[in-house]
């Protein structure tokens, strides 16, 4: 087929940046939601701190009490000291009045932005008595085996999206004597 | 039909084949490593305390934000292990680590200060400003994954912290600089 005509063309952004070429390669920087949320000052983090588990309690559970904004997973890191191990359920659930025992504020991860959660989120909430057990855990995500003294990161990427008045938990089967859990996700507007 | 030819600013142009424009992806890390600004602070083995800030790194750069890649964590004894964050605060106490520049091409230096055995933070009373907590075993390995998501402006400090005492312990903080 003939062409018209043929022209050189850069890529230029706002900025006045050109995008480079390489190799005869266009040099491409993917940014995901969580990246863009991170720069945007959009993204926490919700830690707790090591405590004495009973079986079968919720660890740490947080819900997004936000009308205007999705929650989105990014990451759950579980740790868990118990010999054996314990299975750790990760689970979702709705329409559920969490009982607080110890608050867990979010922390933004870019300290450069003056963003808070406290307004849109019930923080992080260490809570006993959802009683999920019982119910096997209807709305569980992952089950998995957390060894003792040896994180278990589960990389989520945003494939979990709370709504208002939806939590994620963790759960611990076994009895650890010492856990955390760590929440890293992002709020996107509806 | 028109025929347009995409040029980057060295002259290259990209290449066409198979019906594919080729791409390389890059990511802020790389870019930064390619750059010289990509840096790695390490402390050395020491004896540590209770409720110790193992490591901890200020930004000082007016202009670039730090952006924390990875942490590496290790302790002989087991114990709860903390990562927090803090501002205008005077980081001090222990040994000087000095980043390192991953690209050993580049002659730029870290514009940030960083010490183990830190005792300038007040952070580790409450530790309000955690951001990831966990458990170590002892003579464990940690390592996080950050991709850069911790993003520390001028003032700010990345400290890690473990709440039992030991006898020996490691930490590595994997950081790069992007202009703000």
């Amino acid at each position: 087929m003939a062409r018209d005509f043929a022209e050189k063309t850069s890529l230029i952004g706002p900025s006045g940046d050109t995008a480079r070429v390489e190799d005869g390669c266009l040099i491409v920087n993917p940014k995901s939601a969580f990246t863009q949320a991170v720069e945007d000052g959009w993204a926490f983090s919700w830690a707790s701190l090591t405590y004495n588990v009973t079986a079968a309690d919720t660890m740490f559970a947080l819900e997004n009490v936000s009308a205007h904004h999705i929650l989105c997973i990014e990451k759950v890191i579980i740790s868990v000291s118990v010999a054996g191990g314990s299975v750790c359920p990760v689970f979702t659930a709705s329409g559920i009045t969490l009982t607080v025992t110890t608050s867990v504020a979010g922390v933004n991860l870019n300290r450069g932005s003056g963003n808070l959660c406290a307004s849109m989120t019930n923080a992080g909430t260490i809570e006993v008595g959802q009683n999920e057990a019982a119910t096997s855990w209807l709305k569980r995500c992952y089950m998995p085996q957390c060894v003792t003294g040896v994180p278990y990161i589960i990389d989520v990427g945003g494939a979990i999206r709370l709504p208002n008045d939806h939590l994620i938990a963790v759960d611990a089967i076994g009895d650890p004597a010492a856990a955390n859990v760590t929440f890293i996700g992002w709020f996107e507007p509806i | 039909m028109a025929a347009l030819t995409l040029i980057g600013p060295s002259g290259d142009t990209a290449t066409v084949e198979n019906g594919a424009v080729a791409v390389r992806v890059e990511s802020d890390f790389e870019y930064a490593v390619r750059n010289g600004n990509a840096y790695s602070w390490s402390c050395l083995t020491y004896d540590y305390t209770a409720i110790n800030t193992i490591l901890a790194v200020e930004n000082n750069s007016p202009t670039m934000d730090l952006h924390i890649q990875e942490i590496h964590i290790q302790g002989d004894t087991a114990s709860q292990f903390i990562v927090h964050t803090d501002a205008g605060l005077t980081v001090t106490g222990g040994n000087v680590v000095t980043g390192v520049n991953l690209n050993r091409n580049s002659g730029n230096n870290a514009a940030a200060t960083s010490v183990d055995c830190d005792t300038g933070n007040t952070g580790s009373t409450g530790y309000a400003k955690r951001l990831i907590t966990g458990l170590v075993a002892a003579d464990g390995n940690v390592v996080l994954t950050l991709n850069g998501c911790i993003v520390l402006p001028n003032d700010h400090t990345i400290c890690v912290d473990l709440t039992d005492e030991g006898g020996a312990c490691n930490c590595t903080i994997i950081g790069y600089y992007k202009t703000r």
